[in-house]
Parts: C-alpha cells; sequence; structure tokens
C-alpha cells in the first residue's frame, strides 16, 4: 500500500536501515562485552535457554491461535489473549478445588490432566462463541471492521473476567508435584518446565496431526485457501471456521494452564501482554504458517530471556531484565519493518 | 420431470439485477448447454444453482423434485448437482491426491470412493503421475482434469461446468471435451455445460440457451443452433 511513498521518499529506507545496522551493531557490542567479562557461566546460559524455551512453549501454543485465524480468515483476532487468559481462571477454579479436596496433592497428573480439560472447554467455548456472535456476522465487511471489533471483543471479555473474578492477582494453587528441580547433567530444570515441556510437545504433535492428516484438517485447509471451492466440496464452511477458533481456544486453554503452572498466577488483564507477544511470535514466525508460530514463539521466547544478560546488560543499561516486554515489541517493530512475511510465512501487509 | 428444474431465477448484486427472471431444464442424461458473452450472468447462473448466491423468495431450482435454495452449499453437493467452477479453483498449496480426497469429502462408502479415484485416475492419466505434486504446479489443462476429477469423485448425478475450455490450447479443448462426451455417455452423468466457445459447446450438446444481459434469449437444439443465422452472427465469429 505505501510501496509508492517508499519510492518516492527512498531515503526513509537508508533512515530504517540504519537503525536496524546501529541495534545490530549495538546488540553485537553487549554481547561482546558480557561475553567477554565471563560474569554468567556456561551453565546459567543453558538455565537461560531452558527457561525461554518454556516461556516460548507457551508462546507457541496461543500463537497458533492467532495464526490458524489468521489463516483462514485473514484477520488479526486480538481478542485471543482474553481465550488464553479465560482458560487460565477455569484451570484456577477446578484447581483450587481440586487442592482443597487433597487430591492435588494425592493424584497430580490426573489433576493436571482436569485442569487441561476445564481450561481447554472454556478456551474453545469462549472462542467460538465469540466467532458466532461478534466475527461471523461480519464476515463480508472490509477488513479494518473485524479488526476493530476484535479489540472491541478483547476488552469486553477482560472486563467480564474482571465482573465476574474481580480486579485482584489470585495466586494458582501449587501442584507440590511440580515443586524443586531435576538435575539433567549440567542441566538444572524446574520440574514444571518439563511438564510444559512434555506438555507443549504433545499438544504440537496432535495439533500437526490433525491439520495435515486427518479429514478434518483437509476440511480447515480448503476454507483456508478457497471458502467457495471448499463449499462445493462438500464442507459446511462456517462448521469449520467455527471448529478452526475451537483448536486455537483448545490451545490457548492449554497454555493457560502451563501459565498457571510456571507463573502461579492469575488476573484479569494476564492475556495482554502474552496475547501481543504470541501474535509476536506468529509474525515473527510467518502469520499463517503453523510451523512458523511455533518456530516464533520458541525463537522469541529464548530472545527474551537470554537478551537482557547478554546484550542489555553488556551496553551498560542498569536494569536490563526490566526491558524484557520491549526487547519482544522491538522484535515486532524490527519483522514488520524489515521482513514482514516472517520467517516462513507470507507478507503480512498483502492480506491484512 | 426434468432432474434439474430452474424457474423464475433472479439474482441480486447489490443494486445491480444480475438475472433477471430465467427458465431453464435439464432432463436426465442431456448435455445442456447455457451460451453466452461475457458478462452475460452464465457464471452467476451456476452460482446460484450450486448454492454459492442467495435467491429471492419467488425463485425455485429444483432437482429431482426437490428444491435446493432453502438448503446451503455443501448439502447440495451431497445430493449429486456438483459444480466445476470458472477458473478451475484447486486447492493449490494441497497435493494432487488430496485434491481429489476432498472432493470425496461427503461420501461415506470407502469401496465406491476407491472406484471412482481408479475410475478418475484412468480417464486423466496425466494425473496419476502426478499425484503427490502440489496442484500449484500444475499447468492450465492439468488444473482442469484436476477440476472435473475432484468433482467425479463427488459422484455426481449432475455436473455444472463453467467455461472448462478458458485459456487452454485447442488441442486441450478437445481431449477436455472428449472426457465430458465420455462421462456423459459412458456414466450417465447429466451436464449443463457453460461456454464462451460456442463452436465446440453446441457440437457437443443436446440443447442450448442463450444467455444475454440476464435473459433467455433463446433455446432449442443445440445442432440446429449451429446453422441459425443470429447465433452464427453473435457467437461464432465466422
Ligand atoms: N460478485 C459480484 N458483484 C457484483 N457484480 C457481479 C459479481 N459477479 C458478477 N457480477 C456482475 O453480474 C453480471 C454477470 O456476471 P457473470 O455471471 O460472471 O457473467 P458470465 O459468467 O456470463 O461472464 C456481470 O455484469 C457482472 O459484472
Ligand atoms: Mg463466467
Amino acid at each position: 500500500m505505501f510501496s509508492n511513498l517508499r519510492r518516492k521518499y527512498d531515503f526513509t529506507d537508508y533512515i530504517l536501515w540504519l537503525i536496524g545496522a546501529t541495534l545490530l551493531i549495538a546488540i553485537i557490542y553487549g554481547s561482546f562485552v558480557t561475553l567477554s567479562s565471563g560474569k554468567y557461566t556456561t551453565e546459567q546460559w543453558l538455565n537461560f535457554v531452558i527457561f525461554g524455551l518454556a516461556q516460548g512453549g507457551i508462546y507457541a501454543l496461543i500463537a497458533l491461535g492467532y495464526t490458524m485465524v489468521y489463516g483462514i480468515l485473514g484477520m488479526i483476532n486480538f481478542a485471543h489473549g482474553e481465550f488464553f487468559m479465560f482458560g487460565t481462571f477455569g484451570a484456577f477454579f477446578v484447581a483450587e478445588a481440586l487442592a482443597s479436596s487433597g487430591f492435588l496433592e494425592s493424584n497430580p497428573l490426573l489433576s493436571i490432566i482436569v485442569m487441561l480439560m476445564a481450561a481447554m472447554i472454556v478456551s474453545a467455548t469462549v472462542a467460538v462463541l465469540s466467532e458466532r456472535i461478534a466475527y461471523r456476522p461480519l464476515r463480508r465487511a472490509p477488513r479494518l471492521v473485524p479488526l476493530i471489533t476484535a479489540i472491541g471483543v478483547s476488552y469486553f471479555l477482560q472486563y467480564t473476567a474482571r465482573g465476574f473474578f474481580g480486579s485482584g492477582v489470585e495466586a494458582f494453587p501449587n501442584v507440590p508435584a511440580l515443586a524443586g528441580v531435576v538435575q539433567l547433567g549440567p542441566i538444572t530444570m524446574q520440574r514444571s518446565q518439563i511438564a510444559v515441556f512434555a506438555a507443549t510437545g504433545i499438544l504440537l504433535f496432535l495439533l500437526w496431526f490433525i491439520v495435515s492428516k486427518t479429514k478434518v484438517g483437509r476440511a480447515i485447509r480448503s476454507v483456508a485457501e478457497d471458502k467457495d471451492a471448499a463449499a462445493l466440496m462438500g464442507v459446511n464452511v462456517d462448521r469449520t471456521i467455527a471448529l478452526t477458533f475451537a483448536l486455537g481456544g483448545i490451545m490457548a486453554g492449554a497454555a493457560g494452564v502451563m501459565y498457571g503452572l510456571v507463573f502461579r498466577q492469575v488476573a484479569f488483564y494476564m492475556g495482554f501482554v502474552p496475547g501481543l507477544k504470541a501474535f509476536t511470535a506468529a509474525v515473527l514466525g510467518g502469520i499463517g504458517n503453523l510451523a512458523g508460530a511455533v518456530m516464533g514463539g520458541l525463537i522469541l521466547g529464548v530472545i527474551e530471556s537470554v537478551g537482557p544478560s547478554l546484550f542489555l546488560e553488556g551496553i551498560g543499561i542498569p536494569s536490563p531484565h526490566q526491558l524484557k516486554d520491549g526487547i519482544a515489541f522491538t522484535v515486532l517493530v524490527l519483522i514488520l519493518i524489515f521482513r514482514p512475511s516472517g520467517i516462513l510465512g507470507e507478507r503480512l501487509s498483502k492480506r491484512a | 420431470m426434468a432432474t434439474l428444474d430452474i424457474k423464475n431465477l433472479h439474482v441480486y448484486y447489490g443494486h445491480i439485477h444480475a438475472l433477471k427472471g430465467i427458465d431453464l431444464h435439464v432432463e436426465e442424461g442431456e448435455i445442456v448447454t447455457l451460451i453466452g458473452s461475457n458478462g452475460a450472468g452464465k457464471t452467476t447462473t451456476l452460482r446460484a444453482i450450486s448454492g454459492l448466491l442467495r435467491t429471492p423468495e419467488d425463485t425455485s431450482i429444483s432437482h429431482d423434485g426437490s428444491e435446493l435454495t432453502q438448503i446451503r452449499a455443501d448439502q447440495i453437493v451431497a445430493r449429486g448437482v456438483v459444480h466445476v467452477p470458472e477458473g478451475r479453483r484447486v486447492f493449490s498449496r494441497m497435493s494432487v491426491q488430496e485434491n481429489l480426497t476432498m472432493g470425496a469429502y461427503t461420501r461415506k462408502n470407502q469401496q465406491m470412493v476407491k472406484d471412482d479415484l481408479d475410475y478418475v485416475l484412468k480417464l486423466f492419466p496425466r494425473l496419476q503421475e502426478r499425484r503427490a505434486q502440489k496442484a500449484g504446479t500444475l499447468s492450465g489443462g492439468e488444473q482442469q482434469m484436476l477440476a472435473i476429477g475432484r468433482a467425479l469423485m463427488s459422484s455426481p448425478k449432475v455436473l455444472l461446468l463453467d467455461e472448462p475450455s478458458m485459456g487452454l490450447a485447442p488441442v486441450l479443448v478437445e481431449t477436455i471435451f472428449d472426457s465430458i462426451e465420455q462421462l456423459n455417455r459412458t456414466r450417465g452423468i447429466t451436464i449443463l455445460l457453460v461456454e464462451q466457445n460456442a463452436q465446440m459447446a453446441l457440437q457437443v450438446a443436446n440443447r442450448a440457451y442463450v444467455l444475454e444481459t440476464g435473459r433467455i434469449t433463446m433455446s432449442g437444439d443445440a445442432k440446429a443452433m449451429l446453422s441459425d443465422p443470429k447465433v452464427i452472427a453473435a457467437y461464432l465469429g465466422l
């Protein structure tokens, strides 16, 4: 859309590249200073990476919902972070009940599965209702309309949650079985991180299998590519779109449980920042591309976890870990400027 | 009773009155062609039949006596009214095999699906060679074969074909029209063929309708139309 403008004012390109190059030099310089100061050991770096991967796995699960909905409707569903938040609340209430009955302590694995089920059902239900009520009537409207509606849905869901669950931060029940660490050679891993890796791996495999190998997955891909042609094959397009929202919700709900287990808190606003981060991850990997969402989530998680110590500390920023969120959004702006198509995907500007 | 019976078909695109009351019927086993110049409303007619467009209350489209205007496009396919859209519209990111599998989406009997797959691959051996390839990498002619093959996988009783010759080299047009005739003769599939290539269409069809800016202006025996001076002047470009 801005290509004509760009061509006319060619020097903006130079300025952008200058900013990019400056950041790159700062990152390299900062990393060099930190690494040569020897402040962190190899084990510490490994632990940063592992923490980043666990965090990134959560981003990846949320990012899949953004990317699937974009793939099928060409729309950015900014309410997706709220689906995640509702799922976390679903898991929270179930976890509280399980904890107070003592079941959580005596039967941790089954408890986590029940929490996952609850979160997935809640998130998927909120996702499907949002699609049915807010987005479906706007299917033929200009692109900006559903985008603005999504922001409205996001606020509606946040304040609904605030109304029902209060505005405070609640502590997610402790799962004793997940407390403590496991030593794997030189690597120290939190048990909760191991649980996140295992659950994320299983879910990603299941989603990949559904989308690429089953009839339902073919229906989703056909609707994503050409809705009329899919209908002419006998695919119920509305139902398939609802199903895509449900699958995205299921992944977001699972992410909510992981988040609760790792960060041990729930609040009505908690969907906002992880939602934006996951959106960044989806754009980083190439929006519309499932593998890209996973890759983008993991990369973003690691950059966020390693970055503050690696390059922010090196260039002398006093409290680098406060800037963690800033890194993600710098990454988002940089991709949108330099590689809007992300690592694996199509150009965002073409369709959105 | 006609297998496909269209009465008083109107279609509006906003304020544009694209079809202004069309009556058309296709008998079982017939090849009927609908010819007309660009923008006449041919594609719109097929899209209305297959349920991709909404029609007003007083329009009736019935297949073997049951009304199609009240049901969704995906339910119409399951009734055996199958539409090969203009421009092929194959799923370019899926393999040839997956496209064919999509054609059989509504079907339950896997043995019959397998038999139909064998038939399609024999009818279009090129598809057999390219089964694992992404449909987007096929040539225009191969994509048209895939689009028809995919429709055959839906087990059609009535096949709606929208400009199958569009953009194809003459030798490929021959191949495609031969297979259309073969489907009609050996499988008994009823065909409603939309074409701008009136010459070819009138040669294979039993009957023909001429559509001009949303109205049927002529109808009758296809072979007779080939020698009708008005048709020759307007559509055969001689
Ligand atoms: N989606 C649409 N929106 C508005 N007008 C349309 C649309 N599709 C077709 N038309 C108009 O309807 C008329 C018939 O079009 P069409 O059925 O595509 O003709 P044909 O297939 O005979 O070339 C044309 O005037 C065309 O401009
Ligand atoms: Mg047309």
